[in-house]
């Protein structure tokens, strides 16, 4: 069974990726901020990130760039979000170590086709 | 009367108090307890719902007094000795260890605890370091107490303890260490004054800074009562007293997550700890 | 080896006072241990025009992140009419997402005193100062919240705004908007995600 994190300020975006995740057959770990993500990390087998930028303590691009710093973490799939998609964000992300960049919310349909693709079931 | 505290209530509810406090809730735990304290408020409140009491706590609670006392109810305001105890042993089995590798040969290891309340924590700290003993045997450990309130201070100084405070010390520990009185128990010569207690307030920086620098700080159950500006304040404050490579201990229920990001996050024998 | 049994008076360096902001700004440039950059930061607060210096020390790409996190708590401690808000604000228009949601934390620790700027992001261009001022608007005692959000509502397109303001409506929400919630889901139709978050809504005001 494959887990995702959703690491988002708000709960219902937390809500919604985790529900369609969930039907999916994903199990789902929730943080609020990018500092409870890593708090979470470290008890957890995570085989997605699924990130949000905007987040209060610690932002998405703060938060990847520490993860991708641990060992294990190097290769995990990440894909950022956001609810605006400004070329320079963009670039931002895949350097810090992100592997896809989307607007929020993902629409089911997508968010499956990334299941496929990035997480070995 | 069927109770007013939902599962999807208790979520709602849980969401702000860690909001507000960094408590996380958890059903197994909390949910009983909650439950009949709601119950019990809302009757006196003269309410017949949920959110009637939640709209109060979170729009009509202007000097914070309704919080505190659901804060109340869901903490466990008593001290006592070895209380999260897992702690404790984190402390002498893997932190000092590490850093007594660490750390230059003259220099103390130094350990705070804020707050410390009438003692039971860092009395607890020095019976686990001198019960391990293979440590202090090496390097000198310095234990400092402080407490806001000068009244616990004293206390702590007389090192007198209740039946009810020393529950948790296994028997062979506590009759090695305490020397049992007519009304409760008072720690052994042996033991006595090895903690430096001081009456401070975390706030005044000048006092913090006359206290030097720390490499294990213990702060359980202080910054859940202190608004969102007031916590980064003292987590910031706390980092500078650290020396580098230094530890934070939290409570059980809290979280650094919701106060800063400059703390390194560890996990070590299932404690979550963090590093400077 | 032992445990310390006395009162070890320790050796700390006393930190000087400063009679100028610019001495105490000298202090932060020419020291670089934590604290004496706390300490420095601290002081800096404390003179006029201390803020503005503090925030452009953010307002850098390459402003050390535990530094700008200590600068953001002092500055939330400061008194709102004496911090410099304007320049706060002008942090949240940058690209830099730490420095952002630093003036972000500022201005949410500041609460009910900056009611005027959250009224004026509520009906700005900025989505995501949009999000913002509905999250403030959630968190702090306004009287006038739930109308603020209603009003918002009733016209909104972006649906991420959209439903952070139907995520606080579903707590301070009150039965006669669960009409406007419902349109919603006709303003977003075929969006799951808005039917998601307005069944919910409409869940949590039925009680």
């Amino acid at each position: 069974m494959a887990t995702v994190m959703v690491v988002d300020d708000s709960k219902t975006v937390r809500n919604y990726h985790g529900t369609i995740l969930k039907s999916m057959g994903m199990d789902i770990v929730e943080a609020e901020n990018g500092m409870e993500a890593l708090e979470k990390s470290l008890d957890n087998e995570i085989d997605l990130y699924l990130v949000d930028v905007n987040m209060p303590i610690m932002d998405g691009y703060s938060f990847i760039q520490d993860l991708r710093k641990q060992k294990k973490q190097k290769n995990i799939p990440i894909i950022m979000v956001t609810t605006q998609a400004k070329e320079e964000d963009k670039i931002n992300a895949y350097i810090v170590g992100s592997n896809l960049f989307e607007t929020k919310p993902i629409r089911p349909e997508q968010l499956q086709a990334y299941i496929d693709i990035l997480v070995k079931s | 009367m069927a109770t007013l505290l939902s599962t999807e209530n208790f979520s709602k509810l849980g969401e702000f108090i860690y909001r507000k406090s960094g408590i996380y809730l958890e059903e197994e735990k909390h949910f009983d307890k909650l439950k009949k304290y709601i119950d019990k408020r809302a009757l006196e409140l003269g309410m017949d719902n949920f959110r009637k009491y939640f709209f109060k706590l979170r729009f009509d609670d202007k000097d914070g007094e309704e919080f505190q006392e659901l804060m109340n109810a869901i903490t466990v305001n008593e001290t006592y000795f070895f209380r999260e105890k897992d702690q404790f042993e984190v402390l002498v089995n893997r932190i000092l260890p590490e850093l007594h590798q660490i750390l230059p040969a003259s220099k103390p290891l130094r350990i705070l605890s804020s707050p410390c309340s009438t003692g039971e924590e860092p009395y607890s700290m020095i019976l686990h370091i001198v019960e391990e003993g293979k440590v202090v045997e090496e390097r000198d450990i310095e234990v400092v107490g402080i407490d806001i309130d000068s009244t616990v201070i004293k206390k702590a100084q007389a090192g007198k303890y209740t039946e009810r405070s020393v529950h948790a010390i296994p028997k062979k520990i506590l009759s090695k260490w305490f020397n049992k009185k007519a009304l409760g128990y008072e720690l052994s010569e042996d033991l006595q004054g090895t903690v430096d207690f001081q009456v401070a307030n975390v706030f005044d920086k000048s006092q913090m800074r006359k206290l030097g620098k720390f490499d294990v700080i213990f702060s359980r159950n202080m910054l859940i009562y202190f608004d969102d500006a007031s916590r980064k304040e003292v987590a910031m404050t706390f980092y500078d007293m650290l020396n580098p490579g230094g530890y934070v201990l939290l409570g059980h229920a809290e979280y650094m997550s919701r106060i800063v990001s400059v703390f390194k996050a560890k996990k070590i024998d299932n404690t979550l700890i963090y590093q400077k | 080896m032992a445990l310390i049994k006395k009162h070890i008076k320790q050796d700390v360096e006393e930190f000087p006072q400063f009679s100028t902001l610019e001495d105490a700004i000298n202090f932060f440039n020419s020291n670089s241990e934590d604290d004496e950059k706390d300490y420095a930061v601290e002081e800096i607060a404390k003179f006029s025009g201390g803020g503005d210096f503090l925030i452009s020390y953010i307002d850098n790409e390459d402003a050390d992140k535990r530094i700008s996190t200590k600068v953001a708590s002092v500055i939330s401690n400061m008194d709102p009419d004496d911090a410099p808000i304007e320049k706060i604000m002008d942090l949240l228009k940058l690209n830099n997402a730490y420095v952002r949601n630093l003036g972000i934390s500022i201005l949410r620790d500041f609460g009910d005193s900056i009611k005027y700027y959250i009224v004026k992001f509520l009906i700005g261009d900025d989505r995501d100062l949009r999000i913002f001022a509905i999250n403030v608007l959630g968190d702090v005692d306004f009287s006038e919240s739930r109308d603020m959000l209603v009003e918002l509502l009733e016209t909104e397109e972006d649906i991420n705004v959209a439903m952070t303001a139907v995520d606080y409506m579903g707590e301070i929400g009150e039965e006669e908007d669960i009409t406007l919630l419902e349109s919603l889901k006709e303003r977003f139709a075929g969006d799951f995600y808005a039917e998601f978050a307005v069944d919910g809504a409409i869940r949590l005001i039925k009680g």
